[in-house]
């Protein structure tokens, strides 16, 4: 028995198995749970870092997508306004993105943009706006959130020296330098031939940064053909080189002999002063130098804003008789004063003669009026082409052609006082054109004939039909005869505003011989002016066909003038004849090729000799587009000329803005020099002091109406993760 | 026999349960050295994003710098101080005035949001600049800062409200030795632990030059090569806090490419 109870196990290591399974069960339970927490919490940082990056992209793609439709409300001339700034959603994936506008306060404000900055020193009006974007999860809880601050700024165009929509090329023969900013929409050409192109700083002017950008690439060498030659110089934004206070120039060299894409890798080491590939800013377009429909059928049905907001509209209409004027032939072209809606304004309408039969005022005989600086020579006039009596046509203007005789023309243009032969017959002519031109007599009434003829536009190989407007006497007789047109002293807008048009069959022709000229208007008599008073009025004169200017324009104090004003002149292409284009030449002025005869000359023979020329306003005129082959002249043939400028120089100091192609005028560049028979006998070129206006750096002397415009960047971008 | 075998049960149960506590030792080392480095990156790719708001984006570049050093590379980056509605401090000296370089009280068009203390950067249209801090705020169209500057600065010159932020890798000691640790120092203020265990801060720069593949640097060489970074590649490397039992550190490496979205202008 006892053996057996021996055998047995004791009493006490009963149940030890099972302690022993469940102790170790417990430790594998708590191995088991630790490990589990582990990669639960693993599992779980790890999510929550996955969503949180998910959400931060989700909320950037909604800010994204919110930059870039209210950024097409800044570029559609519109500012947010109602529902823009109420919350928006997109779905993605499973969340939900929700983004929304709001507008700093105090928008706009007028500020100067701060060196640094794409267009750092500028003017403008700039508005201030924050995107904010949120991305929610499907449980509803907020899991990133990103912003942006956004600038949309209102920049005056003519703050540039030269501003284009289309490519800009700027490949000049001589030397050539250009102060201040230069920017195209388009590709940027800069190359120089056989001389140096340097575009520069200029601090005694005022001209203390450049910046040369481009919306594409810029290029060194030629568009036209695969040529790169010549040195182009641009000032880096460095100042590390004696003098010290003059930004220091570098070249952008030629790499070979062929055009070629400079990578904004290299632009990099000016630092900023030449930025390529910025994208297209919103511009103006052409379609704001148009009148209305109901004036001219090269009118649109919603006019431009020259048109609307002018303080003067004059316009001429071709194969429209109007009312002999004072005692003068009947069945001469209708020039009037419309209204903003097109329709003849009949008091001043009536002004207007009194002012172009004003022969006393304009000859200084009442006192203390007047008188006009080109005596004798009636302020507003047009300039005819040759009837078909004369054998003159399209490209006809020698042999046959026998356009300047008085007699070609219906009614006969009048003779010319005082002069036998064939001055006498140079009937187109027949106004003394005052003291200073050609010796002619003054007059103290006019012969009511308001033509002349005979300007011939070799470019265009045409007869050209001209309104011609002396911009000064017409300020000068407006203050000192009652103010018929508009006030002396008008701000509105900036200043005056004068539209002149040809309305007539060929207005929306693509090749028309349409254009108004301003002339003897060496000054322009506002009170006040630049560096004078703190906001001086200042004078825009617009057209919707080819602009010339023709001498001295806004010169300033010199020669008896005042004080210089705000100016531009605005036309589908900008024409710059110079101040000896209606005075004697240098082989003399004796027969009936003087004056606009001359243009029908060899551009060789001395008669159609240009002079040393100054012009102090902004340009805005249509450009046409280079191709391969068929060069445009470049910027330094913006302004179109139509003399002998050899060594003469035009002083301009402005800007020079293109809007695009050129509408009514398509005659193409063809280089200088040559005559009738050999060459393209259209100019040759001046020497071109040419300079950004700093005047225009203060936004008080931007001439009235500056076409602005419309630049969206972003400055700021925040991200917060929640 | 069962306390034999339930001998042998123990043994290996206790062999594995060591077995897996050194798992998880290990694990939480990786996670640890993991988090460690992920949260490292995180702020740095955080405020490399941010880089360059509302600073200059011509002449001298100033957005981003820093130092090439092996593995412990160094980077700074400076972004401008927002206001409360997250718009940009800065402003631009009127037309027709002068800051002049030994001046207190300067015009600008506008001092809102500038306060005492701020750091900023003025900037001439040359595109040379330095710093100063502003000490007062006069008026809405003055500022007064406390340092003279080098010359004068005509009119249009920038003014910004600057915020700088330098990573770099240092080590200190504690009772366990030499620990590495990121720290993080804004403007001129003490710099401060930002993340631990971090051994190894290795930086480059992708360049938009000859892309594709574009260039990679390891430091821009000068203001030319700075502007053009497309992105920053940056390469950290944490370890963590104890070795294992061989005395060997378990380490974590991440990587990842930054591209600025304040660097340049959109």
């Amino acid at each position: 028995m006892s053996m057996t109870r021996r055998n047995s196990p004791p009493l006490n290591e009963r149940g030890m198995a099972l302690i022993g399974v469940l102790v170790l069960s417990a430790l594998l339970m708590s191995l088991a749970i630790a490990l589990a927490l582990a990669v639960r919490s693993d599992q779980q940082m790890r999510g929550a870092f996955g969503s949180s990056i998910t959400g931060f992209y989700a909320a950037e793609s909604g800010l994204n997508m919110g930059m870039g439709e209210y950024r097409n409300i800044f570029l559609e001339y519109n500012v947010p306004s109602g529902n823009d700034f109420n919350p928006r959603t997109l779905t993605v994936g499973n969340r939900t993105v929700t983004y929304k506008l709001s507008e700093r306060a105090g928008n706009p404000q007028n500020i100067v943009i701060p060196s640094g900055e794409l267009f750092s020193g500028l003017n403008a009006i700039q508005y201030r706006y924050i995107v904010n974007s949120t991305a929610t999860n499907a449980s509803g809880d907020v899991e990133a959130g990103v912003g942006a601050e956004f600038l949309v700024g209102y920049i005056p165009l003519f703050q540039f020296v030269a501003f284009y929509k289309n490519d800009l090329e700027i490949l000049p023969g001589p030397n050539m330098t250009l102060n201040g900013r230069v920017h195209t929409n388009g590709k940027l050409y800069l190359s120089s031939s056989g001389n140096t192109l340097t575009i520069a700083d200029n601090p005694a002017q005022g001209v203390y940064t450049v910046q040369v950008s481009a919306g594409q690439g810029v290029y060194r060498g030629r568009k036209d053909t695969t040529v790169c030659d010549g040195t182009v110089t641009i000032d880096m934004l460095e100042d590390k080189v004696a003098p010290f206070g003059d930004l220091d120039p570098k070249t952008l060299p030629c790499n070979g002999t062929t055009t070629r894409l400079v990578p904004q890798s290299e632009l990099a080491d000016w630092k900023g002063s030449i930025i390529s590939n910025i994208g297209n800013i919103a511009i103006p377009e052409p379609d704001i130098i148009l009148p209305p429909t109901s004036v001219s059928n090269g009118g649109t049905a919603n006019p431009g804003v020259y048109w609307d907001k002018a303080d003067l509209r004059i316009v001429a209409h071709p194969g429209v008789a109007g009312p002999a004027l004072g005692g003068g032939p009947a069945g001469l072209m209708l020039i009037d004063v419309v209204t903003a809606a097109g329709v003849q304004d009949a008091t001043k309408t009536t002004a207007l003669r009194n002012f172009m039969m004003d022969g006393r005022w304009n000859e200084g005989e009442l006192a203390s009026k007047g008188p006009s600086r080109m005596r004798g020579t009636m302020p507003i006039f047009y300039t005819d082409v040759p009837n078909a009596a004369s054998n003159c046509g399209p490209g006809v203007y020698s042999g046959a052609c026998t356009h300047i005789n008085r007699t070609n023309y219906t009614p006969n243009l009048p003779d010319r006082t005082g002069y036998t032969g064939n001055n006498a017959n140079s009937g187109a002519y027949a106004e003394a054109m005052g003291p200073g031109f050609l010796g002619g007599a003054a007059v103290a009434t006019f012969d009511g004939d308001y033509r002349r003829g005979g300007f011939y536009n070799h470019r265009e190989k045409k007869w050209m039909l001209l309104l011609n407007i002396n911009i000064r006497d017409l300020i000068l007789w407006n203050k000192e005869n009652g103010e018929p047109f508009f006030a002396h002293n008008d701000n509105t807008e900036g200043g005056l505003v004068i539209f002149a048009t040809v309305a007539g069959p060929n207005s929306n022709s693509t090749n028309n011989n349409y254009g108004v000229r301003i002339f003897g208007s060496n000054d322009i008599p506002l009170t006040g002016g630049i560096g004078i008073s703190a906001d001086p009025t200042g004078v825009t004169v617009a057209t919707d066909q080819a602009m010339y200017v023709i001498g001295d324009y806004n010169r300033g104090t010199v020669n008896g003038g005042v004080a210089r004003q705000p100016a531009s002149i605005i036309g589908d292409s900008i024409n710059v004849m110079s101040s000896n284009y209606w005075r004697s030449g240098a082989a003399g002025c004796t027969d009936q090729r003087c004056r606009d005869g001359q243009s029908s000359l060899d551009l060789t023979g001395g008669r159609r000799t240009g002079a040393n020329t100054w012009i102090n306003a902004a340009f805005l005129g249509g450009v046409s587009n280079s191709a391969v082959g068929n060069y445009n002249g470049g910027l330094e043939n913006y302004p179109r000329f139509h003399e002998d400028w050899s060594g003469t120089t035009l002083n301009y100091q402005g800007s020079f803005v293109s809007l695009g192609d050129t509408k009514h005028v398509n005659g193409a560049w063809c280089g200088t020099g040559g005559s009738n028979s050999s060459g393209c006998n259209i100019y040759n070129p001046p020497t071109r002091a040419w300079n950004f206006d700093p005047a225009f750096n203060n936004a008080a002397n931007l001439p009235p109406l500056t076409p602005r415009f419309v630049y969206v960047q972003q400055v700021l971008f925040t991200e917060d993760f929640k | 026999m069962g306390v034999m075998l339930m001998g042998l049960a123990v043994v290996a149960t206790s062999g594995m349960f060591v077995a897996g506590k050194e798992h998880m030792k290990r694990q939480s080392r990786e996670v640890e050295a993991t988090q460690a480095a992920r949260a490292a990156v995180d702020m740095i790719i955080r405020d490399l994003r941010l880089g360059g708001a509302c600073l200059p984006v011509t002449g001298d570049f100033i957005s981003l710098d820093g130092i090439n050093n092996g593995n412990t590379d160094q980077i700074t980056t400076r972004t401008g101080l927002t206001r409360p509605d997250l718009s940009c401090i800065r402003t631009s000296v009127p037309t027709g005035a002068t800051v002049t370089a030994s001046g207190g009280v300067f015009s600008v068009s506008s001092s809102e949001g500038f306060s005492p203390g701020m750091r900023a950067y003025i900037r001439h249209p040359d595109g040379l600049g330095e710093y100063f801090d502003v000490i007062a705020v006069p008026s809405p169209t003055q500022l007064a800062k406390e340092q003279p500057l080098s010359r004068n600065y005509p009119e249009t010159s920038g003014v910004y409200a600057i915020d700088e932020r330098r990573f770099y890798l240092q080590n200190f000691t504690n009772w366990r030795g030499t620990v590495p640790e990121l720290v993080l120092q804004v403007g001129n203020q003490s710099p401060q632990s930002f993340a631990v265990g971090i051994e190894k801060l290795n930086i480059q720069y992708q360049l938009r030059r000859n892309c594709p593949p574009c260039d990679v640097v390891d430091l821009p060489a000068n203001n030319a090569e700075w502007s053009v970074v497309e992105q920053v590649l940056v390469n950290v490397t944490a370890r963590s806090e104890l070795p294992d039992a061989t005395g060997s550190y378990l380490r974590r490496t991440v990587s990842v490419g930054v591209k600025p979205r304040n660097l340049l202008p959109q």
